[in-house]
């Protein structure tokens, strides 16, 4: 009997680093780590935000044409739809914490994945695309508007964070859609029990902040002037 | 008949040890509590015996005669009530003697010796301060008191020892403590008094009562009836390390075929390149970073040498103006961002912070290899920028100049200090959360090395500032690359703006470069004088303070800039603020050395000469915080000299003195000491030879980053460049000796300074997973105890 207990007490169950005492331990930090890199993007964001907000009350007659340049519908479906992948993800996690099958929770993972990839789709085609077209993105044939007058450097730049803070905002979406596709692995091999299922609830940290980021971006971007 | 009555008496005998009456008694306080014993079994034997009898006598004497007798009745004496309240008395007395003794002996004498237990499903884990560690085996000298510090590592136990009538619950997350004097040679039962799982009943040790000789003998090595080979595999056996250790390699463990007599450190644990370049050992990456960051240092510092040779003559001795300000460019940029923001943590806070908490790693080690890998990637890019042309924009890159006007390689240079801020970043990200969550037992907040504080303070920096400058570089490289207005007021942009974003990160990171020195300066003063830090939470909190404070003085960079009068009179308060802190740690540092035992080796030079020169800085911040002042000084050469008295006599120091005196633990070696006190002494000279002259032609008024300068300059220029040589040979040296010692430096064994802290405890250099064991920490930090060795 004292032998099995050494082997408990030295087994390295699969999951498990070997720097930490216990899973307890292991998970705590994991999960302040994924907090304290959510405080890093919250800074990373804000300096944009707070570019935006100074621009933004210096000229605001300029950001006001540029917001109208926009497609509100497309944001609002996009918004629509970001809410509901935050859905889904909750759902994943919960479905591990009660320990559901192993499909249920790949089913819930997948569609996420489809939501998100519906957003940037949308994103792409019917927003960046048209914008485009209608040559109003900077560096890539933008051309002044006769009626933007003296506030065309200013559009200029309202385009600009707009697509800078969508690009990143499309960038964290893209690394998310890369966490899902590993935690559908993951779980497709067993790898979570509604004992250990860490890596989800910190991913869904991840894309729960995404999503956040988007509602922030969403009025400051195409809701401004008083539109609506 | 002679025989039968022997045989009788052997039988008797025989009966005896059969039916124990009570256990041995074996410590100074089994005589007490037994004689506590006798008194209650005397004193429940009297009055069961007087009941028993008057029950009985009562029995007898009033047995019913007929069976319609009718009693007398009896009335209630008071009396009679008032004499038998009389005996619960005794209970008083019961009750003051027994808390008493257990008053007494839950007092350890100040003299014990503390032995620690820790408990876990189903064994008992014991560790001497002298080092030798037990399983379910206790060895203790007759005659002196042991003090047991326990925990559990699960559910609740309780140490028991019933021959020296102790007992004590060990609890997990918490620590208890329990003492003992024993007073006969002997072997005794050891339990667990707690009911623990399944095996809770394998849970059965053996105390061993030696006399002093041969208890210290035992320390010394083991039994002699038993050879350390016959001990070894009974052991290897018992525990089944065969199971993942076994001979063939195949187990989950290493073999350990062929490892007796070679320490196996993190050093040795494994060769060759690829075991450099994909280890996740904190410690390796801790000499990764080290390696490189000392190069960028020497890349930094050629061309610093070659700006001063230039200005020894007003016209400019060697170069073009635009080489020489591509030469400043250079060295500030590699300076700031690939050596003094990365020098201290990542090298020195990598190889420490799990050895100083008692953890094996970092908490994510993974992690903290790709930090390094970022790097490179960052440091490539910017010596990629340098040697295609270099960059010409200050390392402060301010736009509209770096944006639209400059025509060097401002997008490769800054991209790579955009991918290095993500090493930064993660760095700090990892020691966050390590330093929360990784601490050994017993290792509370306040019980951590100031060099912890220092580091966790750098890391929240680290966290909060480099996104800043990340997307800042971001936006400026957007803009020179698609000509979209964002600082350039040309295109509809705001240069302030750039400037303003750039110093909330770059001013902070100031302290990103001070603070770890601080957190150095701490260790290296209590070491050295042998005393604990005086006002230890004032220096672990003011670091704290400066960390926080350093994200709201920005605005002192601009006093100059227009921006408006109210926000100049906010920073400068702000600013002056932050010198608070930093003062707190000054006037602690001195007072710790008050009364002390200081030693001056080689590491106590560079942090005396630390305290000197960090004091010259941080006074001479006060000069540009004051407003009206800093109108005259902004920009010139007193600012170059009060931040080359900060980061190079504050920083640099600290980092030269943490690696000399870390350097033992890092390679197991010691360097010559006296060369050492020679270059701290060369450095010292040289270092303000070059910069003091700095302040004087500053206020003289010569502006920085000037290739040419007026005539009237020259002189203290020649003298800055003289000292610049001077400081130049004074850093080859320790490169030359430091290197010679990793092979013939004396070994220097675990603790070469007598220092306190966990660090220490561990072989020199350490085994990969830094820790036989987790240690348990009970003390403070700096507990130097007083030996009693007056001074002569």
């Amino acid at each position: 009997m004292a032998e099995t207990a050494a082997h408990e007490a030295h087994a390295h169950p699969p999951g498990f680093a070997h720097q930490f005492e216990d899973f307890e331990q292991q998970r705590e930090a994991g999960t302040l780590g994924m907090w304290v890199f959510l405080v890093t993007e919250i800074l990373f964001f804000g300096g944009m935000f707070a570019s935006y907000i100074i621009y933004r009350s210096l000229h605001y007659p300029a950001f006001e044409i540029g917001s109208h340049l926009l497609e509100v519908k497309f944001g609002a479906l996009n918004t629509a739809v970001l809410i509901c992948s935050s859905l889904t993800m909750a759902m994943a996690i919960h479905s591990a914490q009660v320990g559901k099958s192993k499909s249920t929770i790949i089913s819930y993972l997948i569609l996420t994945m489809i939501l998100g990839a519906l957003f940037l789709a949308f994103k792409f085609t019917f927003e960046w695309h048209r914008d485009y077209v209608e040559h109003i993105v900077p560096g890539f044939g933008f051309m002044f508007r006769p009626e933007w007058g003296h506030n065309a450097p200013q559009v200029e730049m309202f385009m600009c964070f707009y697509f800078f803070m969508t690009g990143l905002h499309a960038i964290h979406m893209i690394v998310g859609l890369g966490l899902l596709t590993v935690l559908t692995t993951m779980t497709a091999k067993g790898r979570f029990s509604s004992e250990y299922y860490a890596p989800l609830e910190i991913s869904g940290l991840y894309w729960h902040f995404v999503d956040i980021v988007w509602i922030f971006l969403f009025p400051l971007l195409y809701l401004i002037g008083g539109r609506y | 008949m002679m025989g039968f009555l022997q045989s009788g008496s052997n039988l008797l005998g025989a009966a005896a040890v059969m039916i124990p009456l009570q256990p041995p008694a074996a410590s100074s306080i089994a005589e007490n509590v037994d004689q506590l014993y006798l008194f209650l079994t005397g004193i429940t034997a009297f009055f069961s015996i007087l009941i028993f009898s008057i029950i009985f006598y009562f029995m007898v004497k009033y047995r019913r005669r007929s069976e319609d007798e009718v009693p007398a009745e009896t009335h209630t004496s008071m009396v009679l009530e008032l004499t038998w309240t009389i005996p619960s008395l005794i209970c008083v007395v019961l009750f003051v003697w027994a808390s008493a003794l257990y008053v007494r002996n839950s007092r350890p004498p100040a003299a014990s010796t503390e032995i620690f237990v820790i408990g876990k499903q189903w064994m008992w884990h014991l560790q001497h301060p002298e080092g030798p560690r037990e399983i379910n085996e206790l060895h203790v000298p007759v005659g002196e008191p042991i003090k047991l510090t326990m925990t559990s590592q699960d559910v609740i136990h309780d140490f028991y020892v019933p021959a020296f009538r102790i007992k004590k619950d060990v609890l997990p997350g918490r620590y208890t403590s329990l003492w003992f004097q024993a007073t006969e040679v002997g072997t005794y039962h050891l339990f667990c008094g707690q009911y623990c799982g399944t095996n809770h009943a394998e849970m059965i040790g053996w105390v061993y009562v030696m006399s002093p000789t041969d208890y210290t003998a035992w320390l010394a090595g083991g039994e002699a009836n038993e050879s350390m080979a016959q001990q070894g595999e009974r052991l290897f056996d018992h525990y089944t390390c065969g199971y993942c250790h076994n001979p063939n390699g195949t187990g989950q463990g290493p073999s350990l075929v062929g490892r007796y007599g070679k320490p196996v450190n993190y050093l040795n644990a494994s060769y060759g390149i690829k075991s450099w370049l994909l280890t996740v050992d904190h410690k390796r990456i801790g000499l990764l970073y080290l390696v490189s960051i000392n190069f960028m240092f020497l890349v930094g510092g050629i061309a610093a040498v070659l700006m001063r040779l230039h200005l020894i003559e007003p016209q400019g001795a060697l170069f073009e103006p635009e080489t020489y300000n591509k030469l400043f460019s250079t060295h500030g940029i590699i300076m700031v961002f690939f050596f003094l923001v990365p020098s201290i943590p990542a090298t020195l806070g990598n190889f420490l912070i799990p050895l100083m908490i008692g953890a094996r790693d970092v908490a994510f080690p993974k992690l903290n290899l790709m930090s390094w890998y970022i790097f490179i990637i960052g440091a490539s890019l910017a010596l990629y920028a340098t040697l295609t042309g270099g960059v010409d924009t200050g390392w402060t890159f301010y736009a509209p100049y770096s944006s639209s006007y400059s025509h060097s390689n401002v997008i490769a240079a800054a991209l790579g200090i955009f991918i290095a801020g993500f090493s930064s970043i993660l760095t700090g990200l990892n020691f966050i959360v390590t330093i929360h969550k990784m601490r050994a037992p017993g290792m509370t907040w306040f019980r951590l090395p100031l060099f912890i504080w220092a580091m966790y303070a750098t890391s929240i920096i680290f966290v909060l500032g480099t996104p800043v400058i990340a997307i800042t570089l971001f936006l400026l490289g957007l803009e020179r690359l698609l000509h979209v207005g964002i600082f350039d007021p040309a295109i509809g942009g705001d240069p302030l703006l750039f400037q303003h974003l750039f110093w909330f990160y770059s001013h902070p990171a100031v302290y990103i470069m001070i603070l770890p020195g601080m957190g150095v300066i701490s260790e290296l003063i209590a070491a050295f004088s042998r005393k604990k830090i005086f006002g230890y939470s004032f220096v672990a909190f003011s670091s704290l303070a400066i960390a926080v404070i350093s994200f709201i003085v920005w605005g002192h960079h601009m006093f100059v800039t227009g921006q408006s009068v109210y926000a100049g009179l906010i920073f400068s308060v702000l600013s002056f603020l932050v010198a608070i802190p930093s003062a707190i740690k000054v006037f602690n540092w001195t007072a710790t050395l008050y009364k002390g035992s200081i030693s001056y080796q080689a590491p106590m030079l560079y942090a005396l000469g630390f305290i000197g020169l960090f004091t010259i800085g941080g006074l001479t911040g006060m000069f540009l915080a004051s407003l009206a002042m800093d109108v005259h000084l902004n920009g010139t050469y007193f600012v170059v000299a009060h931040f080359h008295y900060v980061m190079v006599g504050g920083a640099v120091m600290a980092y030269l003195g943490g690696l000399h005196y870390w350097w033992p633990k890092i390679t197991g070696r010691m360097y010559p000491d006296l060369w050492a006190r020679f270059a701290a002494l060369v450095i010292f000279v040289g270092f303000n030879l070059t910069f003091f002259p700095q302040f004087m032609v500053g206020y003289l008024g010569m502006p920085r980053r000037y290739a040419v300068y007026p005539d009237e300059f020259q002189v203290l220029n020649v003298m800055s460049s003289a000292g610049a040589s001077i400081l130049g040979i004074g850093y080859v040296i320790p490169i030359i000796y430091l290197l010679w010692s990793l092979k013939y430096g004396a070994p220097a064994g675990p603790n070469p300074w007598r220092a306190t802290g966990l660090e220490w405890k561990t072989a020199s250099p350490p085994p990969t997973e830094n820790f036989e064991e987790i240690p348990i920490v009970t003390e403070e930090a700096y507990n130097y105890v007083p030996t009693g060795v007056t001074r002569g």
